[in-house]
């Protein structure tokens, strides 16, 4: 059963269009692949998908509540139950709030009655950070620290749909690797299903079970990870995947 | 980002030492300090009443008695100047408190409250930066009648646009920024978005913009007092003091010259503590770190 | 081949932060060297010491360029090598161009500057950049900076670098900012320049994928230090330094799942906070006691107390 289903999404800015019917399914405890390079129109998607954005047309449909069209009562709750990770932790976080008062906002919101404390450090044990954090602030922090407090800030909901927008292009290689593990950890024990936005199609190939391919706002390509980069059907596929270093090449 | 950052920026968070001129940072400081004190304890310690006149004094010159001599009027100059700190300096203070708070009220408002509200308000702002800031205060403090207030009033009208244009700036970049967004998405209210997010992180351009108007504003003020539009005698407003004590500068030279080189010293002071905090926010505008 | 830059015993120090602790590194005319590091590690500040662009930093040590000596050149000497000798290209494109000019003037600004003609320096710029793949080369001359797309604004920034016929070009994270296919055509056109000029290429990235097809020699930083150098085949093949296995584990590759995945685990060691001994001991999952004490001496190919060093 799809938990998200988005069809025929369509935006343009100033006549210029961005989004050209694009549609997309998560069924649920999913990862979903987006790729695309700048410009495609990805970020557009996660936009709207969030809210931040109003699309010009389509429909976007999360556990049968229309969101496009949902009321006050049904959005709250998917901004309960969806959460989304950005690419740049340098500024996802508010320099002037402590990680605890961060990775609480979203309890403080829609679950004023839970032991926040409590979920906080839940949270960050689950992206392997102590309770030392709770009082530091995001400036003190390293770019992979800071990025696992932002997944913790999402993790704190015990979210049913995890929006990663290029959540490890911003980081060191070492660090990456343990992004993607605990991605990857939150779908296996949460359920989670997992929107997963990237450039990088080798991370994409090692996490995804599906993958859509976005070129200038159409969906050019889409289907099972593996059999979309076994046999890609389109050009632009083609070229994204020859353009991955290859190792195996050499060693 | 760790990849995308530049060398220099990254360089700049391992060499965020001590201004380079230190004895300056700290001379800035004890003279605002100084000027602080007297505005809150002049009245006490002053040594003589400010406002009794003694004709049989008049226009003495520094004595141990009176340190920095008598005014026309036969009043203590050293009294009158430690007293007059408060109206001069707590006037400006006044004027840029209250005109921040409103540029930042009506910049809040702009930026949240819809494409109308905002026009309307940045037009009314437009409209008021199109007039001669001190003109505007000549008229309003006429229309008021002389006197302190109506300077300080005409002086709020004057400036709060400025301050909103800069704050609906600053506002506006902040409402893109990552955090922001994270708390939209979130589904946090209105409100609380402007309180938590986007003002504590927006506050500190208008801050350091603020405090560079102190200075200027003790002098306008002055100035105006100075004209006989501010503060009128017998106040020990330091303009309205340099005002009356200039006829007599030949007989007692301290009367005239010091409240002059008080709000000279007030404006330069000031000036320098914004640069101060300035610098502290951004280390690359200290010179020589290019 | 002769030496055409020779880095030894490098420090740079910025504040009381050490952040290049003794690195050294030889140059070959024609060799492409990548120098490959995460955040911290000190490739770019190395870079820069090069032509002392950082005036915050106390450079000691030695950096020589065909037997000159940069480190102690006087300013006005120094001057003639940048831009001229050593050309270089940044990662955002968009700050090595002043935004009000067209890009041809500024392309030829290095030959304009040593009194090359006006129509000369232009003819030039425009073979540049169509040796850069630019399509109508001559009708992009005019165009400001913002006009052009990050990849055009990219080439046009290396044919800057290359318009005087350096000897080295410096390559700072050049393609990072780059979408994926736009990376490995720049990539290819900086190489091609480079066999084709017999140029010395210092391309520092944080990389190590885009390394691997391209580089003759890599050379890995971390903590402000080198941990281990060697050709490109061989570093791939038989990394010996245990940060260059980890970090190789950690790159992921197509088909490969999630599972072929090795995280390093904890942070990268910045140069503030530099553990004593081997500066990636805590790290480390073969590290013993003596690598928390002692710094390992670069020998042979490597820097760490593991390693054997082979008997010449």
């Amino acid at each position: 059963m799809s938990l998200l289903s988005i069809v025929n999404l369509s935006k343009a800015f100033k006549g210029v269009t961005v989004l050209d019917g694009v549609s997309l399914t998560i069924g649920t405890g999913e990862i979903a692949g987006l790729v695309g390079e700048s410009g495609s129109g990805k970020s557009t998607l996660i936009r709207c998908l969030m809210g931040l954005e109003k699309p010009d047309g389509g429909a976007i449909t999360y556990d049968g509540i229309d969101l496009l069209r949902a009321g006050r009562a049904e959005r709250r709750r998917f901004q309960r139950e969806a959460q989304i990770v950005f690419q740049d932790p340098y500024s996802s976080l508010n320099p002037r709030r402590t990680v605890e008062q961060i990775v609480g906002e979203g309890l403080q919101i829609h679950e004023p009655r839970a032991p926040r404390r409590d979920r906080v450090v839940e949270a960050l044990d689950q992206v392997g950070l102590g309770a030392d954090m709770l009082g530091r602030h995001p400036g003190s922090l390293s770019g992979g620290q800071r990025q696992r407090v932002a997944i913790a800030r999402a993790l704190a909901m015990r979210p049913r749909l995890l929006v990663c927008d290029e959540p490890v292009s911003a980081l060191d290689v070492s660090v990456q690797a343990q992004v993607v593990h605990l991605l990857k950890d939150a779908q296996q024990r949460l359920g989670t299903s997992l929107l997963f936005v990237a450039h990088d199609l080798a991370v994409v190939g090692a996490l995804c079970d599906t993958v859509t391919v976005l070129d200038q706002g159409v969906a050019v390509e889409q289907g099972v990870t593996a059999a979309v980069f076994a046999e890609p059907a389109h050009a632009y596929t083609r070229e994204l995947l020859a353009a991955v270093p290859d190792f195996e090449g050499i060693s | 980002m760790t990849a995308l950052t530049s060398p220099i920026t990254r360089l700049t968070r391992f060499t965020r030492r001590p201004a380079r001129r230190p004895w300056l940072d700290h001379l800035v400081l004890a003279v605002i300090g100084l000027l602080v004190l007297a505005a809150i304890f002049g009245p006490l310690l002053a040594p003589h009443d400010p406002y009794r006149s003694d004709p049989s004094l008049r226009l003495l010159g520094p004595s141990s008695q009176f340190w920095l001599g008598t005014d026309e009027e036969g009043r203590d100059v050293l009294s009158r100047l430690l007293v007059g700190a408060r109206p001069t300096l707590l006037s400006a203070l006044v004027v840029v408190l209250v005109s921040t708070a409103l540029g930042l009220l009506v910049a809040s408002v702009a930026a949240l409250g819809g494409r109308w509200a905002d026009e309307i308000l940045m037009r009314t702002c437009d409209i008021l930066l199109s007039l001669p800031g001190l003109m505007l205060a000549l008229a309003v403090a006429t229309a008021l009648g002389s006197g302190l207030t109506g300077a300080i009033i005409a002086l709020v009208v004057a400036m709060f646009p400025a301050t909103a244009r800069l704050a609906r700036g600053t506002i506006l970049r902040t409402l893109t920024t990552g955090y922001v967004e994270a708390a939209k998405v979130m589904g946090t209210s209105r409100v609380t978005l402007m309180l938590r997010h986007v003002l504590p992180n927006s506050l500190d351009e208008v801050l350091i913009n603020a405090t560079l108007q102190i200075g200027g504003v003790t002098l306008i003020l002055s100035g105006l007092s100075f004209i006989g539009v501010g503060a009128q005698p017998p106040s020990a407003e330091w303009g309205a003091m340099a005002s009356t004590a200039a006829r007599y500068v030949t007989v007692n030279w301290p009367a005239a010259i010091l409240p002059g080189l008080l709000i000279t010293i007030s404006v330069v002071a000031f000036g320098l503590l914004g640069d101060m905090l300035q610098v502290r926010r951004d280390p690359t505008l200290r010179k020589g770190l290019r | 081949m002769s030496a055409l830059l020779e880095i030894r015993d490098l420090t740079v120090d910025a504040g009381d932060v050490r952040l290049v602790d003794g690195m050294n590194l030889t140059l070959r005319r024609g060799e492409f060297l990548a120098l490959v590091g995460e955040s911290g590690s000190g490739k770019s500040v190395t870079a820069r010491a090069i032509t002392r662009l950082d005036r915050r930093t106390r450079l000691a040590g030695s950096i020589r360029m065909d037997g000159a000596e940069l480190l102690t050149m006087p300013e006005s000497e120094l001057r003639a090598y940048r831009g001229a000798r050593i050309g270089m290209v940044f990662q955002d494109p968009l700050s090595s161009f002043n935004p009000v000019q067209p890009i041809g003037r500024q392309i030829a600004e290095p030959l304009l500057i040593r009194g090359v003609g006006r129509a000369a320096a232009r003819k030039k710029a425009e073979e540049m950049l169509g040796e850069m793949g630019i399509t109508r080369p001559g009708e992009r001359l005019t165009a400001y900076p913002h006009e052009l797309s990050g990849g055009m604004r990219q080439r046009a920034a290396i044919a800057m670098a290359l318009i005087a016929e350096p000897e080295l070009l410096i390559a700072d994270e050049p393609t990072t900012a780059l979408d994926v296919r736009m990376q490995a055509k720049v990539l290819k056109l900086i190489r091609e320049a480079a066999t084709a000029r017999h140029l010395a290429v210092l391309f520092i990235t944080h990389d190590l994928g885009i390394v691997a097809g391209n580089a003759d020699r890599v050379c890995v930083m971390y903590s402000g230090r080198p941990v281990e150098e060697n050709d490109v085949r061989t570093l791939f093949r038989a990394p010996v330094h245990p940060y260059t296995r980890d970090l190789l584990a950690a790159v992921p590759r197509l088909g490969r799942g999630v599972g072929s995945l090795t995280a390093i685990p904890g942070v990268a060691a910045t140069p503030a906070n530099r553990p004593a001994g081997c500066a990636y001991h805590p790290r480390c999952a073969v590290a013993v006691q003596r690598c928390a004490t002692q710094v390992p001496a670069f020998e042979a190919r490597a820097a760490c107390h593991l390693v054997e060093v082979p008997a010449r």
